[in-house]
This record gives C-alpha cells, sequence and structure tokens, in this order.
C-alpha cells in the first residue's frame, strides 16, 4: 500500500524553508546555493542515468539538479557536507573501477546501469535518486521541473479545471451532457 | 433561493467571541468530521459553543496544487517536526520516532481530516453493527456488537446525504443497506478507471456500482459542484466541493451567533473538580499561554489518536490512568483498515490525475464468509492514488522494479494508461493493539508524544490478501497489459483512527455509553472515529458523521433535560 512506502521519504522540511522558498518565489535564478559547478555537473550526470533523455526530456531538462541544490541548502542543509562527502566518494568508486574515469557521462548507457548497482545501497545514491525523482515531478516553483518538461514526460497536466470526457474509456460513457 | 443558501451569505458578520471565563454550554475539543457536526447541532439547538482547534483556519484560497507541499512537506496534515510519533509492532518492542511519516496522519486546521480526505463516504452496512453474535468470537481479538444498530443509525446518515452534501446513486448496489432517502445529488462522472473496474467486475461475475463520495455535483447548499480539477486526496478543497466541515457545518454553526471556532487553541488537558465533574479544558493560544477555558460539558472529538492521548495527559492522583478510564480501554482496540493494492496499466490512456479518485466501487466481498477460513471482508475501488512524485518513487513499478535507465523511464510514462485496484478492509479490534503516551519522546510544546503500538491480526493480513487476488482478477478481466501487486505487509502508517474509546452499555467493557457520555465523568462525552465497536471496511468518515448527528441529538436532550 501506498502509505508503507511514503515511510522511505526524507525528513520534512523545517518552517524555515517555506519561508525561504516565499522569500525567492517567482521565476527562481538558475544559480546554485550549496553545491560548486563541478559537483552540480556531476549530479547532473547522475540525475541523467536515471531519468534519461531520449526523444521526451530527462532530469537534465527538467532542470532536477536545482531542485537537489536547493534542498540541500534548505530543509536537507544538515546533510549537506554528508551529500557532498558521499559525492567525492561517488566519484571516487567510480573512478577505480572504470579506469580513471572522471565522470558518470564517460560510460555507455551500460556500463553506468551496471555501476549504478553496485552503488544502490548507498546513502548518497539513494538520496541522489529520490531527489532526482521528485525534483523532475514536484511543482516547478520549488525549483526543477523546469517550464513541467518533466510532467510533460508523464503525460501529466495541471490545470485548475477539467471536464469529461476524462480518458479513451469513458469517451462513450458521458452522452450529450457531457 | 433556500433559506439554507442565506445563512451562507451571512458569513462575513463577526461570529460571537466567548471569554475563557465564560461557562459555555459545550467546549468541544477538535473541528473534524464530528466536532463539525456537533458544534452546528448543538448550536443550531440554541446552546453556547465553542470549539478548540489546534490548528490553524484556512479557506479555499489557501490550498494549491502543490504535491511536495501536502505530501512531503506536510502543510495541513502530520507535522513530524512539531508533533513526532513513535511506532512498535508490540509492547515488546522500545517504539521508534518515525520522522519522516509518523504512523497516525491527520490534518491539523478548521475542518480537520474533513478538509484534506478523499471523501470516499460509505455507510457502515447493518452486518457490521452484530458480528459479534455472528461470529460469536475470534481468537485474539473482542469482536463484540455495537450497542446500537444500522437502524437506528440510519436517520442520522441520511442527514448526513442531505445536509453534508453526499453524491451518489441510490439502488445501484446490490449490497445496499436500508436507506429512506435517495442521494441528494447525482454520482460523479465516471472515469476511465470506473469503466474499467466496471468490465472486470463484469467478466468476474461481480457489480462495481457509482461511488458515494463526499463531493458537490451540482450547486448545492451554496457550493458549486466539482471542476475535476484532481487534487482531493491529501489537499484541500479550491472551490469548496469537497464537503469537508470547514465549508458545510462550521458556517452554519458560527451563523448562529452561539458558536465560536477557535483556532491554534491546543488543548493539554481537561479539569476535573473534587464532585468528579469536568470544569472545562486547560489549553495553549498561539503565543503558548495556556489557558481554561470553562464549560457546563465538554466533548472530545479530537480523534482517535488525539482523544486518548488527551485522556491520558488529564491523569492525575484520582485518575492515575488516565481520566475516563476505570475499564482501562481507552486508547486500546485501535483498528485503522487494511488495504491491498495492484497496479494496472492499459493500452490507451485513463488519464485518471484528472476529476475526483473514486468513481466505482464493489461490495461483493463486503461480508465476511466463513468459507473462506478466516473473518473480514471489504470493498474494492479503483483509482490513480499517486500524483507525479510518489508515482516516481513507487507507483511506477512493485517494490525491485527498475529505478534508472530506459526501463524506469519507460515505466514511469505508463503514468497516463494505469490505475490501481485497491482493497480496503476489515481490522479486528485487538486489545494490545494502541494508542498510549511515549514515556521519552515529546512534542515541541514539551508534551509527551502519541506512541502508537499496531499489529494486523492474522485474519486481517488473509483478508488484505483475499482482497489484493480479486483486485489482481479485476484488473486481468478488464484487459490490463501490465498487472503488478504490492506486498500485503503489517500495516504501520495510517489515516483512519479507530476504536481507542469504543462504545458500550458495560462501563466494565466500554469507555463510553450509547448516548456518547463517559462511563466515568458525567458530563465528559466523547465521538469521533474512537468511538467505534467495529472497523467497517474502510472509509469511515460517513460513520464518524453520522455518529456526531446521533450524539448531538442525544447530548442535546440530556441537557435540556436537566441529566448532565
Amino acid at each position: 500500500m501506498g502509505w508503507s512506502v511514503l515511510a522511505a521519504q526524507f525528513p520534512a522540511a523545517a518552517r524555515a524553508a517555506r519561508e525561504a522558498r516565499r522569500i525567492a518565489s517567482g521565476e527562481l535564478p538558475r544559480s546554485l546555493v550549496v553545491l560548486s559547478p563541478a559537483e552540480a555537473a556531476e549530479v547532473e550526470e547522475i540525475s541523467a542515468v536515471i531519468i534519461p533523455t531520449d526523444d521526451t526530456p530527462g532530469a537534465r531538462e527538467a532542470g532536477a539538479v536545482y531542485f537537489i541544490d536547493r534542498a540541500l541548502g534548505d530543509f536537507l542543509s544538515p546533510e549537506a557536507d554528508r551529500f557532498r562527502a558521499g559525492l567525492s566518494d561517488f566519484g571516487q568508486r567510480l573512478s577505480s573501477s572504470h579506469g580513471g574515469a572522471s565522470s558518470i557521462a564517460d560510460l555507455d548507457a551500460a556500463e553506468a546501469s551496471s555501476f549504478l548497482r553496485s552503488v544502490q545501497d548507498t546513502w548518497f545514491f539513494n538520496l541522489c535518486w529520490a531527489l532526482t525523482v521528485w525534483g523532475t515531478f514536484a511543482d516547478p516553483s520549488h525549483g526543477g521541473n523546469r517550464d513541467q518538461s518533466g510532467w510533460s514526460m508523464l503525460g501529466f497536466e495541471d490545470r485548475h479545471a477539467w471536464q469529461p470526457p476524462f480518458g479513451y474509456y469513458d469517451a462513450g460513457a458521458h452522452g450529450d451532457s457531457g | 433561493m433556500r433559506r439554507r443558501d442565506v445563512l451562507h451569505l451571512g458569513l462575513s458578520e463577526a461570529t460571537v467571541r466567548y471569554r475563557d471565563s465564560d461557562e459555555v454550554d459545550f467546549v468541544i475539543v477538535g473541528s473534524g468530521a464530528a466536532g463539525g457536526v456537533l458544534a452546528r447541532e448543538l448550536s443550531l439547538a440554541g446552546f453556547s459553543v465553542v470549539v478548540l482547534e489546534q490548528g490553524p483556519r484556512l479557506g479555499e484560497a489557501d490550498f494549491k496544487h502543490d504535491e511536495y507541499a501536502y505530501w512531503f512537506q506536510w502543510e495541513i496534515a502530520a507535522d513530524p517536526a512539531r508533533n513526532p510519533q513513535t511506532f512498535r509492532t508490540s509492547e515488546r518492542e522500545e517504539a521508534r520516532v518515525r520522522p519522516r511519516v509518523p504512523p497516525a496522519i491527520y490534518a491539523r486546521l478548521v475542518g480537520g481530516s474533513s478538509v484534506h480526505f478523499t471523501a470516499n463516504f460509505w455507510r457502515l452496512h447493518p452486518v457490521d453493527f452484530v458480528e459479534g453474535t455472528l461470529w460469536s468470537g475470534v481468537e485474539g481479538a473482542s469482536l463484540v456488537d455495537w450497542p446500537i444498530t444500522y437502524q437506528e443509525l440510519e436517520p442520522y446518515y441520511a442527514r448526513v446525504d442531505w445536509e453534508v452534501g453526499v453524491s451518489g446513486q441510490a439502488g445501484a448496489s446490490p449490497f445496499e443497506p436500508p436507506r429512506s432517502r435517495p442521494y441528494p445529488m447525482p454520482p460523479v462522472a465516471v472515469k476511465s478507471s470506473g469503466i474499467l473496474l466496471e468490465k472486470g467486475c463484469r467478466e468476474m461475475g461481480w457489480t462495481a456500482f457509482p461511488a458515494p463520495m463526499a463531493i458537490a455535483t451540482e450547486s448545492f447548499r451554496g457550493r458549486p459542484g466539482c471542476i475535476h480539477c484532481g487534487f482531493c486526496m491529501g489537499f484541500g478543497c479550491e472551490v469548496r466541493a469537497k464537503s469537508s466541515t470547514l465549508v458545510t457545518m462550521i458556517p452554519e454553526a458560527e451563523a448562529t451567533g452561539r458558536c465560536e471556532i477557535r483556532p491554534e487553541s491546543r488543548v493539554v488537558g481537561i479539569e476535573i473538580d473534587r464532585s468528579g465533574r469536568t470544569t472545562g479544558v486547560r489549553y495553549l493560544d498561539r503565543d503558548r499561554t495556556e489557558r481554561m477555558q470553562r464549560g457546563k460539558s465538554v466533548i472530545l472529538a479530537a480523534n482517535g489518536a488525539e482523544t486518548p492521548r488527551l485522556l491520558f495527559l488529564s491523569e492525575s492522583s484520582r485518575h492515575p490512568d488516565g481520566l475516563a478510564n476505570s475499564s482501562g480501554l481507552v486508547g486500546k482496540y485501535l483498528m485503522t483498515n487494511g488495504q491491498s493494492m495492484v497496479g494496472a496499466a492499459f493500452e490507451h490512456e485513463l488519464n485518471d490525475f484528472k476529476s475526483v479518485q473514486v468513481t466505482r466501487i464493489m461490495h461483493d466481498f463486503y461480508d465476511s464468509d466463513p468459507a473462506r477460513g478466516f473473518y473480514g471482508g471489504g470493498g474494492i475501488d479503483a483509482r490513480l492514488f499517486y500524483h507525479p512524485m510518489l508515482w516516481g518513487v513507487e507507483g511506477y513499478g512493485p517494490p525491485g522494479a527498475p529505478r534508472w535507465g530506459a526501463e524506469y523511464k519507460a515505466l514511469l510514462r505508463d503514468y497516463p494508461r494505469s490505475m490501481f485496484v485497491n482493497g480496503h478492509t476489515t481490522s479486528l479490534p485487538v486489545e494490545t493493539n494502541s494508542i498510549s503516551l511515549d514515556p521519552d519522546v515529546r512534542d515541541a510544546w514539551g508534551y509527551p508524544a502519541i506512541r502508537m503500538t499496531y499489529r494486523d491480526h492474522p485474519d486481517d493480513l488473509s483478508t488484505m490478501r483475499f482482497m489484493q487476488e480479486r483486485s489482481v482478477e479485476i484488473a486481468e478481466a478488464a484487459g490490463a497489459k501490465r498487472v503488478w501487486r504490492y506486498p500485503v505487509a503489517n500495516t504501520t502508517i495510517t489515516a483512519h483512527l479507530l476504536g481507542t474509546c469504543r462504545m458500550g452499555k458495560e462501563p466494565a467493557a466500554s469507555v463510553i455509553d450509547p448516548d456518547h457520555r463517559t462511563h466515568d465523568v458525567p458530563n465528559l462525552f466523547i465521538c469521533d472515529g474512537s468511538s467505534m465497536v467495529t472497523s467497517g471496511r474502510g472509509q469511515p468518515t460517513m460513520t464518524i458523521m453520522a455518529l456526531a448527528f446521533r450524539a448531538a441529538e442525544r447530548i442535546g436532550g440530556l441537557a435540556r433535560r436537566g441529566e448532565i
């Protein structure tokens, strides 16, 4: 049941996080709060392996890394140092297992997938995975899901109102009154 | 214009304000499904009422389509940062704080969880009230009859339909309990998930029928009909179509000029005088200043976790085990309703993210059947359940499904073609399943945290597995191209908090009497999910509201006759 897997979530935000977001309301600047440009670049490459780009947008186009950076700057700030250390460790493992590779982007899809299997139980990868998914699909006001690209990839659209028919299977069920 | 509409138009007028020292007729703790109904009924009947609500007062303009805000940052519900809870599966374990998602999920704002609930509004059936007799006991549980029957409660179910606002189609279910009136509004427009549930059930020889929902489908008592935005479950309605007490009962209570709703008022104790009667409640206002509201009677309607907590917080030398607890049963027999879940993806788009969650349900396995070899029954619905973030975390596939790369993305993109076939089932009342005070953990106000102890009875797990198998059969018969299951497991999170101050005639075997009066304190009453004797089959809010209509009539009668 859905409730049970909810337990895998990460800490709920502090009240202060909400205040920070209000201050930063409106179109968010594409600038980094916590991560260095090099760290952000590698986090973006990891996110792009998790939700790759094909003929539809992936985590890269959604700007998931900006959601991640902002999260590390507010409600996950107590974990920011551990996250950066985890990223560093991720890079060292990658380098030692793949002949000095400096980025997961240096690997092809099969190699990258195989490498992720080797780190899939680490704290860093699980947090990075969850934040990538959240950042791709959260409301754009939180920093990711740029131009609702994550939603459009899913086939989800947020509107104030809808009218039937809603989908293929109920198209014939509504009669003249709609 | 109907008379009730005029009542709504009068809302902008300032409502009555009482002083703490005013001895009002009733102090009600909690403004949710039960508290809102009690406030409206008792104030309409001429009594002075103060409702103390720990959360803020929000309105439709405050609500938004933001999954992250409500499901991840808990802006209106749960609030684990300030209101921690602990959980364990048995008394032999040390309970541990659940920092991310607490075990008991409920909303803290005026209107309570009726604001953020999904609005499934099933009535109990006659059988729910008499299973103690029918089953003559289940090992490891206290399955007993209610002291009231379905027939006694039916008029109040009808009042909920017509005064709070429920949509549906009378006569559509072959298993429908007797009803004195039809629904006041037609059912919600069917979605593709409803059509597919109908198809799967038809193939299996079962019957899906329009779901009763606390959603206005047309203009009703001054509120507009649903606009199908798709943000009900876990969200507040932005157009007042969802029939929460926030937009139904509470404005009508305030319009009487006799009821004050006092938000951000956190009750921390019930005062008892030397004669053993309550004189009011102690509460913390928004500035954390402790105050006392005096009242001739107190009604607890704080939900099945907060109500027993408050009774425990009110312990004293004369009530060392908590107030109203001579039976020792306060907090015990917690029931949550079991759940099972099956995912199903189809060839074409359902787009089930639109409109209300549920449009069709089935009750073919509502009743228990001894031939199954265990006690229990339930209903099944079809719904998308997930908004995009949680779909990406867990909705797209079962545990162990790919979670990166092209395979993961392909599963993600099943979103508009997917639905879930969910079982909603009985929970047996087990004495060791409970709400109590954690001995170590405290909330942000310095008071002991809620501790939940819960392990499903073996028959409850068997019922969940049985309903999951039926759900798989429905999904496959409906033509799903991909079907996936979530393992049935012990319940660790719930939004249904039932049975913890059960109703009964015997003071030794229950906490409240059939009038909702505590056996121990003559002017202290309890009405909320804690009053329920058995769990029903899921979707308890309709019954909580019906109980509140009945309780208000009983309690008001006692007050008028000078019998409190």
